[in-house]
């Protein structure tokens, strides 16, 4: 059972959706977020970079992902990463459960006999 | 690189403080796609990624701002007081029109500052739709009245009946469809139903 402040966030969009999905892998810049999210995606969504910022900053501003102080030493250090917040984790697990629910119940209706 | 010159050009299109907070990173991104994929590919990807969101960040932007909020409170004024203007030299039809677009843009800013203000609750939909069947309500009340007052008038043309008619029946259409989906859009504090 999720918390109201999880639900109010629910559904999220899915280019928010596959950014937290991202970001579950660990902290990540941009240019990664980018990169895993058309790998997760099977190459369907690929994202530009206003559209990956502009939904970083939805996030940030929602409370459900975060920037980090942390990043390799060899690395930029302008780069920023990013990380997801313990709400933003709770969030993308009550939508991942929301969606396998609805995926469980297409398959059940289409298919009947194999669910 | 002269790509990532002209991409950083390209970003003027987009909100000032959405440029200062994400500039830099956004070029960063666009020059490590370059790199990756090629100028073509990226340039593909991101004209794409430009045409989608610089109206929807700009609208944003809009929507929210304090500069923009006074500029639209200005706007609402203005037409408002030009609604009641019009409406005291005899033009109904238009002071109707006047004040229906005022009204729907001080609902629409004021949803707007009250969403920033307050987190969504679960019955955000459902409180929409019925605030938008309110609206709906009071714009078709408004013609009514007027046209209840320039019924038997001869110096109200076909023009104007036209209009009384194609708005009264929208706003009468809209608040029915609104009310309907509004309130059988589930009501998330009520106990669940079974089943």
């Amino acid at each position: 059972m999720s918390s109201p402040s999880v639900e109010s966030h629910l559904p999220l969009s899915q280019a928010q959706f596959h950014v937290l999905a991202a970001l579950a892998e660990g902290e990540l810049h941009g240019y990664a977020i980018m990169q895993l999210v058309e790998e997760g995606s099977g190459g369907v969504v690929r994202m530009g970079p206003a559209t990956l910022y502009g939904t970083l900053k939805r996030l940030v501003d929602a409370g459900l992902a975060e920037e980090s102080d942390r990043r390799p030493v060899d690395d930029d250090q302008r780069r920023r990463y990013y990380r997801l917040t313990g709400l933003g984790q709770r969030v993308c697990m009550a939508e991942a459960d929301r969606l396998e629910a609805l995926v469980r119940r297409t398959r059940r209706n289409l298919r009947p006999g194999m669910a | 690189m002269a790509a990532s010159r002209i991409y950083r050009g390209a970003l003027r299109c987009y909100p000032a403080s959405f440029r200062r907070r994400y500039g830099d990173d956004l070029v960063a991104a666009f020059e490590e796609l370059c790199a990756d994929r090629g100028v073509r590919v990226a340039w593909w990807r991101t004209v794409l990624d430009l045409i989608v969101t610089v109206p929807a960040y700009r609208l944003e932007s809009i929507m929210s701002e304090h500069r923009a909020t006074l500029t639209l409170s200005a706007v609402t004024v203005t037409l408002a007081l030009a609604g009641v203007a019009t409406l005291a030299v005899g033009a109904w039809p238009i002071s109707v029109v006047l004040i229906a677009v005022a009204l729907v843009i001080l609902v629409s800013q004021r949803s707007a500052l009250a969403r920033s203000l307050r987190p969504g609750g679960p019955n955000r939909r459902r409180r929409h739709l019925l605030v938008g069947a309110v609206v709906a309500v009071a714009v078709f009340a408004c013609l009514v009245a007027a046209y209840l007052s320039d019924i038997g008038d001869e110096r109200v043309g076909n023009g104007a009946l036209m209009v009384y008619n194609v708005v009264g029946l929208l706003s009468l259409l809209s608040a029915v469809v609104l009310t309907v989906v509004g309130l059988r859009t589930h009501d998330q504090t009520s106990p669940a139903t079974p089943g």
